[in-house]
């Protein structure tokens, strides 16, 4: 079984194409976890509108908040959406080796101080207890105006909502993604875990 | 201090007041997060969407136990002001206060139903980074719901997921009446507004 609730089929939906479409255009496959969303159809159409938005409503960079999704997902511990994240980042101008560095943000010379600000914040938002600091929010406010704080916070919220529903359902990762993370991320901070294949 | 402030009620357009206010007229105050989020309208309206679809009560899990789901998972997370918000909720659909304060006890105080404390199990290791649920924990709760319900009841705790992280994050201001609740009614179980507070 795929995770612990085996995901639908595509075909089952029809009427769901154009998310699922938007979904490959985004990730460059239809993943597992909009898949198991599909046993409540409704709440696939609303989930990818509220990422759409997430995404499209505001100017942060979209490269950088892929790595957003990357570090705060690893600091909460799901992997799936780790691997996900990182392998999503070069479609929107990431190199390999930024993508791998993203652990170092505070010291590789890779990122802007922008990037660090940004990047700290997402870090310490996906812990728990939250581990931001009253300066990490200082500091993101001299580089971003107050929306493009909300939609930088949008983000790294729309991941409390992927990161419990994949690491709860335990989503098998698929092929793309894992092999993406296998090839650049370093051993030391991300493995397959429980989303590997299962008999 | 909310690391951004919620924007006055009263600035926001007609038609973005009309989409909080069923919202307001549900709890009978303004949330400051929502304000918060109606800096940017359409992640707000989104959002707005996905929890309305979340909620959905076809689905037949029952909307006390929704909220309860939610209460739980927030406790679990930590964040102080879902906590006391999905409270006030809780106790609007019915939820008897005695079941509140006895969430520490669920998997053994009467009243919780067997079903119940399946789902509750599921949205309590949910909260956890990481996520704490067992197969033996989905195992028992397919015993008690279809795979829509549990659909409902993973999507309940992630939408949890967004707003736990938000709050916490933000350090968003209470509100009076929520934390009229926290106080009133969730002080037994440990509850304390903490950096939610209001700042003069």
């Amino acid at each position: 079984m795929a995770g612990r609730l085996e995901p639908r089929r595509r075909e089952e939906f029809p009427e769901l194409e154009e998310e699922f479409r938007f979904c490959e255009e985004f990730l460059g496959f239809l993943p597992n976890d909009i898949l198991t969303l599909a046993h409540i159809p409704e709440l696939v159409r609303t989930f990818m509108a509220f990422c759409r938005s997430t995404y499209e409503a505001g100017d942060m960079d979209l490269g950088l908040l892929q790595l957003v999704g990357t570090i705060t997902s690893s600091a909460a511990g799901c992997r799936y959406c780790t691997a996900h994240m990182a392998q999503t980042s070069p479609r929107f101008g990431v190199t390999d080796d930024k993508v791998a560095a993203v652990w170092q943000f505070e010291t590789s010379d890779l990122f802007s101080e922008a990037e660090r600000a940004v990047l700290r914040l997402a870090f310490h938002a996906g812990q728990s207890p939250n581990a931001v600091k009253e300066e990490d929010f200082q500091e993101v406010k001299r580089h971003f105006s107050a929306p493009q704080i909300v939609q930088l916070m949008s983000v790294v919220c729309l991941f409390g909502f992927l990161n419990r529903w994949n690491d709860s359902f335990a989503t098998e990762l698929e092929n793309a993604p894992r092999n993406y993370a296998e090839k650049v991320l370093s051993s030391e901070h991300w493995q397959i875990g429980k989303h590997g294949d299962q008999l | 201090m909310p690391r951004l402030q919620p924007l006055p009620a009263a600035s926001l357009s007609g038609e973005h007041q009309a989409m909080l206010g069923v919202l307001n007229e549900l709890l009978g105050f303004e949330c400051n997060d929502w304000l918060t989020l109606a800096r940017v309208p359409p992640i707000m309206r989104a959002a707005l969407d996905l929890c309305n679809a979340v909620l959905e009560n076809s689905v037949g899990c029952g909307e006390q136990l929704r909220w309860l789901i939610c209460y739980a998972c927030s406790r679990s997370y930590g964040c102080q002001y879902c906590v006391a918000h999905t409270s006030f909720t809780a106790l609007r659909f019915g939820v008897p206060e005695a079941k509140l304060q006895a969430i520490r006890e669920f998997e053994t105080s009467r009243l919780y139903t067997i079903a119940e404390r399946a789902a509750l199990r599921v949205a309590i290791g949910a909260g956890k980074c990481p996520s704490d649920v067992s197969d033996a924990d989905f195992d028992e709760l397919s015993k008690h719901f279809d795979d829509t319900q549990i659909v409902q009841i993973v999507s309940l705790a992630s939408m949890m997921g967004f707003f736990n992280r938000w709050n916490a994050v933000m350090a968003t201001e209470l509100e009076q009446p929520p934390r009229d609740i926290g106080e009133r009614v969730l002080a037994s179980t440990g509850w304390t507004v903490g950096k939610h507070g209001r700042t003069a």
